[in-house]
């Protein structure tokens, strides 16, 4: 949850200090019945995926023909850091961590 | 503030803000493509440009820059934060791609994608040429680029191979076809002979990607909680000490075998920690009861027959053949320094 936090409030950030005039869309499903839905799209994603979405493990991609923004999910894991972390006597606080 | 994840939507939101076609921030389909590479400079540019005004509406990111690269922003200017935002961000990309957990790092390039460490080293030297910038941000920008420089200088000077591990890592050590690590799960150690290493096409860099069958699994008798560390003696294998005992295993296919006290023409003292020994060599140091001793196998050691693949590659290349591996994993990354493999032609 706190990588989806995260996640959702960088996108909201830089949506407002780049001045994106379109509307974001978060995780959520094209609705092509919905006039307002022509803004940008932004999507975690699996590298499982990557047949459809061309994004490999630690990439991410635009997609200009559908408008949206395919982040692998590897790039949101810094929590896989802080549990292995402790078994070589590293002391890291999350919000250190910049990934 | 994920610095890295901000960076990689920033690029991405230029693609779509400077209207490129479809884009990744590493490697994708269409590669060939040479408007590519200017429009990964673009996207790039963009990028650090937005994240210069992140920094100023961000208070906590600002703190952050002014601490890591050491430069105050009191007093600093518009032109200087921007500056300050993309060295910070910069330096932060670079640890992100020695450290992260992505596969790619930065020494990765493909047709469209210089390596990122030519992609950052072009906006350190834009911002060392700004006009009317403080001298202790041009410092800062050369000296980042003496880093960049430095770290591109190793492709040049030794074969490096980066391994990409599934875990993190205790210890590390060679031995003479390869290269063993004892993974943060303690359930055995991953073997890479370095003949399974390949070469990236039309690069000096090798990779492996470890595979489920590396894993050699082991009934140790160490518990998870033992503190080890592992080196190896030339011709002789690879052993693995308990910290702060006399214990002392040799790692050996499916076993760490415990040896007994007298294997070694010295006798490990308590508390024994080997301070030295991650390459194969005639001995090793070990600091017992405050003293450093030199110890080394008895014996004749055993003659260690490298595989034909190995011998091809090492002739194939030069004479002082050296390796440097690069080891990326979740836990810990290991630079291991020149190994001399001359000795096995």
């Amino acid at each position: 949850m706190s990588q989806q936090r995260d996640f959702d409030s960088i996108i909201n950030t830089i949506a407002t200090v780049s001045g994106l005039k379109q509307k974001v869309f978060i995780n959520q499903p094209f609705d092509v019945a919905d006039a307002a839905d022509n803004g940008l799209h932004f999507f975690i994603t699996d590298h499982q995926t990557s047949s459809f979405t061309n994004c490999q493990q630690g990439n991410a991609v635009y997609d200009a023909a559908i408008k949206a923004v395919f982040i692998d999910i590897s790039l949101l894991r810094s929590s896989d850091w802080m549990s292995y972390a402790p078994q070589v006597g590293f002391e890291i606080l999350e919000e250190d961590m910049p990934f | 503030m994920k610095v890295y994840l901000a960076y990689v939507l920033l690029h991405e939101l230029g693609h779509h803000e400077l209207g490129h076609g479809s884009a990744g921030n590493l490697s994708y389909e269409n590669k060939g493509d040479r408007e590519f590479r200017q429009k990964e400079k673009d996207a790039d540019r963009y990028a650090f440009t937005i994240f210069g005004k992140l920094l100023q509406a961000n208070p906590m990111v600002r703190k952050k820059a002014d601490s890591i690269i050491e430069i105050t922003l009191d007093n600093a200017t518009q032109k200087e934060d921007a500056a300050i935002a993309i060295l910070y961000m910069a330096e932060t990309i670079l640890l992100c791609m020695q450290f992260g957990l992505s596969p790619y790092s930065q020494y990765y390039s493909d047709d469209a994608h210089p390596t990122y460490l030519d992609r950052i080293n072009g906006v350190a030297e834009e911002i060392a040429a700004l006009p009317d910038i403080r001298p202790d941000i041009v410092a800062k920008a050369r000296r980042l680029q003496k880093t960049i420089a430095v770290t591109q200088s190793l492709i040049g000077r030794y074969d490096i191979a980066e391994i990409t591990l599934n875990d993190g890592i205790l210890d590390a050590a060679f031995y003479p076809e390869g290269v063993r690590f004892i993974s943060t799960k303690f359930n055995g150690y991953t073997q890479i002979p370095f003949a399974k290493v390949r070469q990236y096409a039309g690069s000096g860099l090798w990779h492996y990607n470890e595979q489920p069958a590396d894993l050699i699994p082991f009934k140790a008798s160490l518990d998870s909680s033992a503190d080890i560390i592992l080196f190896s003696l030339k011709n002789a294998g690879t052993y693995c000490l308990e910290k702060g005992t006399d214990r002392l295993y040799a790692v050996e296919k499916n076993a760490f075998r415990m040896l007994p006290a007298d294997t070694f023409d010295h006798a490990f003292e308590t508390p024994g920690t080997v301070v030295y020994g991650p390459m194969p060599s005639p001995n090793v140091y070990v600091l017992a009861g405050g003293e450093l001793k030199s110890v080394s196998a008895k014996g004749e050691p055993p003659k260690h027959k490298s595989s034909l693949k190995s011998q091809l590659l090492i002739n194939s290349t030069c004479l002082q053949w050296s390796w440097t591996i690069f080891i990326r994993c979740p836990t810990v990354i290991f630079w291991v320094w020149a190994l001399e493999l001359s000795r096995i032609r």
